[in-house]
């Protein structure tokens, strides 16, 4: 009896082995891909008026140059299109799109509204599967275009790359004029595309180290009026300025927390300054450092609870990290030179900072713990880092010497260290500060 | 009586016959049994089919070429400046009812195969201040990658002469890599290994892809983007045919693979 037990029991193990007959008998990793834009055909969107068709050119055109300069994307040349916008609608033929060597695409519409308003619909198809990714409609004022441009390539970012966009956002920057030794420094906005630019302030007073709040309707920056640096705030709505505290001393180097609720600045006083803290709605003032030495450019992580800052305490500049309330200071760069103006990712994943060292300025990221420093771009000066809301790619200024003097501009460049680009602006430009994405 | 023998007697020469022949096979075995009980010292092997494994010295990671410049227009002329909430009033974004896929075609084979790619880094994340460096000790980080291609096991052992060599697993590896491109600057890019089984057509074309966990597809976009990544790799027409030898259907028509990007970080 036991034996006939035992031989079930075999039998049964034996079935249980080899029963998955889709079992495969090659197993195959793979560590090491390409890193290459993802070619992507975006025809315009189809609009059977003429007006509906110019839009639908326009924002095809914004949603291309967006993903393009990602890096992450190559758009696929418009002239070797085969199928039309109109038969696009009905079924995407793949296979012209294989032939094309297209990954992705992009099918959209344009519909005018009979209350005024644009219709922009689109699909995101993925050739090779020939499966729909997403599909989104958007309705909206027809002169808002652009803005629904950048959303959609927004949503086409986000679900091919996972991650979210960052084309719906704005810079602000300071526009510098005149001649070098009589410089104005005039507050500025623009699209992150450099479109739009629109200039804030007077020229009055010389303006630096603008910073968004995350709720978006604020900056905050320093500003000299009547030869006295202070902390302001700006409301970009209504215009309306305000100083942030009453202090005799210079503050400068502002910067919101999360949530907008507080201003972490630097307060000078004699040959050194340390870092606050200022409650927005209780005007509440926190000394978070103490002592002798020169701590400034203080950020605050995304979540709250720390507070990176540079430091000469220890002899030469370098990037710490302390609690919010100030406890539990730790130096974290260790490389050679001096490090400055730590800026925290708003993913919480790195710290970006410039670093000066043998007579050249770099721009790098190393983890909260100072691990894993990398350095994305070396010049004769460059500085200022400042994050998409996405933490996937840095914008900052960088100047080179020339015979007649060296100006800023702004660029970019991704956090692989790759695809720098120059953003465009009317004038020199420098200190740029990305916004959230818009609301 | 006591039997006594003689040398006539039939018993003794019996004796004797047995004896010789015994001392005889006793002298044979001794002879050439003896030799044998210590073996000899190889002479010669059996032959031993073997192969030179080509394991790529270069690597399949192209460094990123500096993006053509970039043609902007020139600024529009400054628009006024309006209250935002006015002139942005937020498009509502809807779903779009998926259109039906038409049924799958058999991608083409590629027209002509990619060019061998130069180069490189280990880490495809630059680091300026390293590159000097790392131009260097390039010879030594490709010997460092060729061990990183290190042959997978295969499961049930099939016969010998069907099974995938390490030759063809390794084109296999370096074809797919050629076709994958992962989200490589993701957020914790090393935890996205991703692992997927195809069934592969007689003429070495997909069939059909299965993301093995689907519930993280599902529910976690940074995943979707990295199995998206690696179904494209393995439907990408310039990787199509699969490289495999035709003669070994059984083995591959499944396969198992998993996409680690931990090579290039």
């Amino acid at each position: 009896m036991r034996s006939i037990q035992g031989f079930v029991a075999l039998v049964a193990l034996a079935v249980l082995g080899f029963a998955n007959p889709a079992r495969a008998e090659i197993k195959i990793d793979i560590t090491r891909g390409v890193v290459e834009p993802i070619p992507i055909a975006i025809p315009s969107f189809f609009g059977a008026a003429a007006s509906e068709s110019q839009y639908g050119r326009d924002i095809a055109d914004v949603v291309s140059a967006d993903l393009v300069r990602s890096g992450l994307f190559s758009a696929v040349d418009p002239r070797s299109f085969v199928q039309d916008a109109n038969s696009l609608l009905v079924q995407p033929h793949f296979a012209d799109w294989r032939v094309l060597n297209a990954q992705a695409l992009v099918v959209g519409k344009i519909e005018m509204q009979s209350d005024g308003r644009l219709k922009v619909e689109f699909r995101l198809w993925d050739v090779f599967s020939e499966q729909q990714m997403t599909g989104l409609a958007y309705f909206s004022i027809p002169n808002n275009w652009r803005r629904v441009a950048h959303i959609v390539a927004d949503a086409i970012y986000k679900r091919i790359t996972g991650e979210d966009g960052y084309f719906d956002t704005r810079v602000v920057y300071i526009a510098e004029t005149g001649p070098l030794d009589k410089r104005v420094k005039r507050l500025a906005i623009m699209d992150q595309d450099g479109e739009n630019n629109r200039v804030l302030s007077d020229g009055r007073a010389m303006v630096l180290t603008p910073r968004f709040s995350p709720t978006m309707q604020q900056i905050t920056y320093m500003a000299y009026y009547n030869n006295r640096p202070r902390v302001y705030l700006f409301n970009i709505d209504t215009g309306a300025q305000t100083v942030l505290g009453d202090f005799d001393h210079m503050t400068f180097a502002p910067r919101f927390s999360p949530g907008g609720n507080r201003v972490v600045f630097a307060l000078s006083e004699g040959g050194n300054s340390n870092i606050y803290t200022m409650d927005l709605r209780t005007h509440h003032i926190q000394k978070l450092t103490s002592g002798s030495a020169i701590s400034s450019a203080p950020c605050f992580s995304p979540d709250g609870q720390h507070i990176t800052f540079e430091s000469d305490r220890g002899g030469s500049q370098q990037i710490y990290v302390m609690n919010e309330d100030g406890s539990n200071v730790q130096r974290i760069s260790f490389g050679e030179g001096n490090y400055g103006t730590p800026v925290w990712s708003p993913r919480g994943d790195l710290i970006a900072f410039t670093k000066m060292h043998d007579g050249m300025f770099y721009i790098g990221v190393m983890r909260p713990d100072g691990s894993g420093e990398r350095e994305l771009v070396e010049a004769w000066h460059a500085e200022g880092p400042t994050w998409a809301p996405n933490g996937r790619v840095l914008m900052y200024f960088k100047e080179a010497p020339s015979s007649h003097g060296s100006t800023p501009h702004l660029y970019s460049v991704d956090l692989t260290g790759y695809n720098e680009r120059e953003i465009q602006t009317p004038t020199d430009a420098s200190d740029p500060a990305w916004s959230p994405l818009l609301p | 009586m006591r039997y006594v023998p003689t040398l006539n007697d039939d018993s003794l020469g019996n004796g004797l016959k047995l004896s010789a022949t015994l001392h005889f096979l006793m002298f044979l075995f001794l002879y050439f049994g003896l030799p044998h009980l210590i073996p000899p010292l190889p002479s010669h092997h059996e032959p031993v089919p073997f192969e030179i494994v080509a394991i790529a010295d270069i690597t399949n990671v192209r460094v990123a070429e500096n993006p053509e410049e970039e043609k902007q227009l020139p600024p529009p002329p400054a628009p006024e400046p309006k209250p935002q909430a006015a002139a942005l009033a937020q498009p509502k974004a809807e779903e779009v009812e998926a259109l039906k896929p038409k049924p799958m075609e058999k991608p083409k084979p590629p027209a002509e195969k990619p060019a061998p790619q130069q180069d490189l880094l280990g880490s495809v994340l630059k680091n300026v201040a390293k590159l000097k460096q790392t131009e260097e000790v390039k010879n030594a980080d490709q010997k460092t990658d060729a061990k990183t291609s290190a042959p997978s096991t295969p499961g049930l052992a099939p016969a010998l002469s069907s099974r995938l060599t390490i030759t063809e697993e390794d084109a296999l590896r370096r074809q797919i890599g050629q076709c994958w491109n992962p989200p490589i600057g993701a957020r914790d890019v090393q935890s996205l290994v991703v692992e997927i089984s195809i069934d592969v057509n007689p003429d070495r074309t997909v069939a059909d892809v299965d993301i093995v966990d689907k519930g993280r597809y599902a529910s976690d976009s940074f995943f979707r983007a990295a199995a998206d990544a690696a179904v494209r790799a393995v439907r990408n027409p310039k990787c199509s045919p699969l490289e495999l030898a035709p003669d070994k259907y059984e083995q591959w028509k499944r396969i198992d693979f998993t996409f680690d990007p931990r090579d290039m970080l």
